[in-house]
């Protein structure tokens, strides 16, 4: 039976506001999945992480990839300029992906997007920040201080995920300019075991809910064995929060916001496997 | 003083570019810190030299500078010192999360511009710190009249200052008897 689910249009605004996407997740083996995404204007890195996790999963247990359909010119451009289809090239079959002009070109500086890199390796981490610093010195037009601090979050998230996933998972990220800063919007997601998973494993039941696992690995503890570990969600926060911007960490059934005024946790979300994370980082120069 | 150049460390490690990450890399450069402290002549500093350094992730400088530091405190090394000069601001930042973040009193002391403490210290020590820098040395009777302290107390903070391998100290023979002269490690 082909089930379809029409996709809200919600994927493009704070991550919070997805969650609506992450509902309409029923189906069964022996279904062929379709997402019609007719409603969808607009995309952002975590909804196009949220899409990426959901073909995934649907396409590993159904055993053949979700067609995606009625894609607007302008999310088509999106998602092929943000390499989506080459990394969901397993999972995902595009309806109108050749139907994009052939004067239509990625450029590998593009002036606004890291495209969607794979995180399977130490040695990725390597590759993704040499390429993140070619990409944020074109940005910025300026070696600065922020590119050693945007370096320092994509380190921390991306050893996470090779550390305590279980799984690989994958980076983008988007420049935005404001009146008078740029904002750089970074997600890296897995999906695996998911924090809460991590840390019973690690510690048993050191928290009353899932939320709880969150807000205890942001204060640094880690599944890592020892006394050692536990920093880079902390960093990742500090960071981030500092720069006047903020973390939304998503894992399993629970989120977190961090800003510097406020922690708003949520629990008892849709469950989704693994772990999304979305930092914005504000750099105070103005974009040239 | 001993000076050793930290971007060594990335040909030593096997990677490129300008930073220093990774946990397990950082326990892979931990000896090698370790071996340029304990070369390091008694009652001198090893400074750590961190220039083209960009970043120094958290878990990097968990198991190298912060972990030397803490077995430094420890008096695992004797009497040493242990500077870090240019940082950058990434480098500091992570240090200073990395303290924080395990509640640490570990305190370092970065040579750029000008000698400032990475860590938490309290602050009467701090001033005194920078009292000591400003002036070039200090005793505690001169602590004392400076600040208008009694010279118990002033002695005290010289000698935690001291004790957290943040002060060096000359012992003098003077006409008051032998007493304790506070410098910033040379």
């Amino acid at each position: 039976m082909v089930v379809t689910f029409s996709v809200p249009n919600c994927l493009g605004g704070m991550p919070s506001s997805a969650e609506p996407f992450l509902l309409r997740m029923p189906y069964q083996v022996g279904d062929s999945v379709e997402y019609d995404l007719r409603q969808v204007t607009w995309m952002r890195p975590y909804g196009v992480a949220l899409l990426l996790g959901a073909c995934q999963r649907c396409a590993i247990t159904l055993g053949m990839p979700v067609r995606l359909t009625n894609l607007s010119e302008d999310v088509m451009r999106y998602l092929r300029r943000v390499n989506f289809f080459r990394l969901a090239s397993s999972w995902v079959i595009a309806a109108n992906t050749s139907e994009l002009g052939d004067d239509w070109r990625r450029s590998a500086l593009s002036d606004s997007v890291l495209e969607l890199l794979p995180i399977t390796t130490k040695a990725d981490i390597f590759a993704i920040i040499a390429h993140a610093r070619s990409i944020l010195q074109a940005w910025f037009n300026a070696d600065t201080d922020d590119i050693d601090y945007i370096i320092s979050l994509i380190t921390e998230a991306c050893s996470n995920v090779i550390d305590h996933s279980g799984e690989s998972g994958f980076i983008t990220i988007q420049k935005y300019q404001k009146a008078t800063c740029i904002a750089i919007e970074l997600v890296i997601a897995d999906f695996g075991c998911g924090v809460a998973t991590s840390l019973r494993r690690a510690h048993g039941a050191i928290a009353a809910s899932n939320v709880g696992y969150l807000i205890a690995a942001l204060q640094g503890r880690s599944s890592r064995q020892g006394m050692r570990g536990g920093q880079g969600l902390g960093a990742i926060q500090r960071i981030a929060i500092q720069s006047g911007g903020e973390l939304y960490l998503r894992s399993g059934s629970a989120s977190v916001l961090a800003r510097a005024s406020e922690l708003d946790p949520r629990d008892a979300l849709t469950r989704f496997p693994g772990t999304q994370i979305a930092i914005t980082f504000i750099s105070a120069l103005p974009w040239r | 003083m001993r000076s050793y150049l930290v971007h060594n460390l990335i040909s030593y490690l096997g990677t490129t570019g300008h930073d220093l990450i990774l946990r397990e890399y950082g326990q892979m450069a931990f000896p090698y810190l370790e071996q340029e402290l304990v070369a390091t002549p008694l009652h001198e500093t090893l400074v750590l030299d961190c220039s083209g350094v960009r970043v120094m992730d958290s878990s990097f400088v968990e198991e190298t500078v912060y972990e030397l530091a803490l077995r430094l405190l420890e008096g695992r090394y004797g009497e040493r010192f242990l500077q870090m000069q240019e940082p950058s601001a990434a480098v500091r930042v992570n240090l200073e999360g990395t303290i924080a973040r395990l509640k640490s009193h570990v305190t370092i002391v970065a040579l750029t511009p000008e000698p400032a403490l990475i860590g938490h210290i309290e602050p009467n020590l701090a001033a005194t710190f920078h009292l000591v820098v400003q002036q070039g040395s200090l005793t505690a009777r001169m602590l004392a009249d400076t600040c208008g302290l009694e010279i118990n107390t002033a002695s005290m903070r010289l000698r935690r200052l001291y004790a957290a391998r943040l002060l060096m100290r000359q012992e003098e023979v003077s006409l008051e008897g032998r007493l304790h002269r506070y410098m910033l490690p040379a």
